[in-house]
């Protein structure tokens, strides 16, 4: 119910960050759980964002400061919130783009119909 | 539905076990857990299918080999919640400390350089005009006035630990902050003491623009930590 091919596993995996400075673009904060649930509303339960693929990218881009957390206490215990910082808003909107262009040059190439003759 | 205290404590015993030692990352796990396997309990599995399901998910997950894995471990690939925790950690460790650095860098490009030549050249001055025991005193408030800014943080964290109202005392940051103030401490005993020298101290013996230069380092140093703590340190809550 859960999960989706190894192969688009692996596909995710290359624009995690991407994926996760966009949510947080337009979510303005959210926790790993909230974030793995968008990416199935979204995708309407067509991609399902690992655990343990998701963690170590909020790990690593809260180190490198492009994101900020903060704690909020729900249901007695400590919720981290992820949200962008200013870098975070200049990088989410480069990635995005960088992105966009990668699927688009891919639509290109998986469009192109063989042309021998 | 809820989870049972049982059930949590379940869950909490498990992240334990798995190697986890820092609070941060152990409520956020707690957390993700609870949320998961609440969600999946309601769309009709058990709590055993759905821990099973949220923990596999996690222990399955592999850490990139870094180059010193190849020392550490003979190159084999790492799995499991401590693996997440090695890396969170590392990554940590490795940005805090550029960071770090790259503050100090910036004390040295324009327009701060104005204010730090500023700083050097007045360090410089007093090092003739005042006597060398003043200088031990401004590298002694350097060096532990980072102590006393984390300080409450600290005892904060201990006073929840010791009621029992969080499982580990140290978090990921604070860690991170240990680090820093143990290089700091490190350095800072360096100057007093020469290692493998009884009888000789840069500060007494040393040549007077050594002690300055030493002195201004720490000015940095010291300022840049709190700039740091600023930035990277300081729990928010909201």
């Amino acid at each position: 119910m859960y999960i989706c091919s190894m192969q688009q596993q692996t596909y995710l995996k290359g624009c995690l960050s991407a994926i996760v400075l966009q949510l947080l673009q337009d979510n303005k904060r959210m926790y790993g759980y909230e974030i793995t649930q968008k990416v199935r509303e979204i995708t309407a339960g067509e991609l399902q964002l690992t655990e343990g693929a998701l963690y170590p990218t909020l790990h690593k881009l809260e180190a490198e400061g492009v994101l900020s957390t903060e704690n909020s206490l729900v249901d007695g215990r400590n919720r981290k919130y992820y949200k962008l910082t200013e870098t975070g808003h200049q990088q989410a909107q480069s990635a995005v783009s960088e992105l966009t262009d990668f699927v688009s040059n891919l639509q290109k190439i998986l469009n192109l119909k063989p042309s021998l003759g | 539905m809820k989870l049972t205290t049982e059930q949590v404590d379940l869950i909490s015993k498990e992240i334990i076990e798995g190697g986890i030692k820092y609070q941060d990352l152990y409520e956020e796990l707690l957390d993700h857990y609870i949320l998961a396997i609440e969600d999946r309990i309601s769309h009709g599995q058990t709590f055993g299918e759905a821990f099973e399901e949220v923990h596999t998910d996690f222990i399955n997950y592999k850490r990139p080999l870094s180059v010193w894995d190849r020392y550490d471990s003979g190159g084999k690939p790492k799995f499991g919640l401590v693996k997440l925790q090695d890396e969170y950690q590392d990554n940590l460790t490795e940005e805090i400390s550029k960071k770090h650095w790259q503050i100090m860098k910036n004390y040295f490009r324009w327009p701060t350089i104005v204010t730090s030549l500023l700083v050097g050249l007045l360090t410089f001055q007093f090092a003739y005009l005042v006597p060398r025991q003043y200088f031990k005193w401004v590298i002694a408030i350097c060096v532990f006035a980072p102590i006393f800014l984390v300080l409450p943080q600290f005892i904060y964290a201990l006073w929840l630990y010791i009621s029992r109202r969080r499982r580990f005392f140290i978090s990921l940051k604070g860690h991170a902050i240990n680090l820093r103030l143990t290089f700091i401490l490190g350095i800072g005993q360096m100057v007093f003491r020469v290692p493998f020298s009884d009888n000789y101290s840069i500060l007494k013996q040393g040549p007077l623009s050594l002690v300055a230069a030493i002195t201004c380092f720490y000015i940095a140093y010291s300022l840049s930590f709190y700039q740091l703590y600023r930035e990277r340190f300081k729990v928010n809550r909201a």
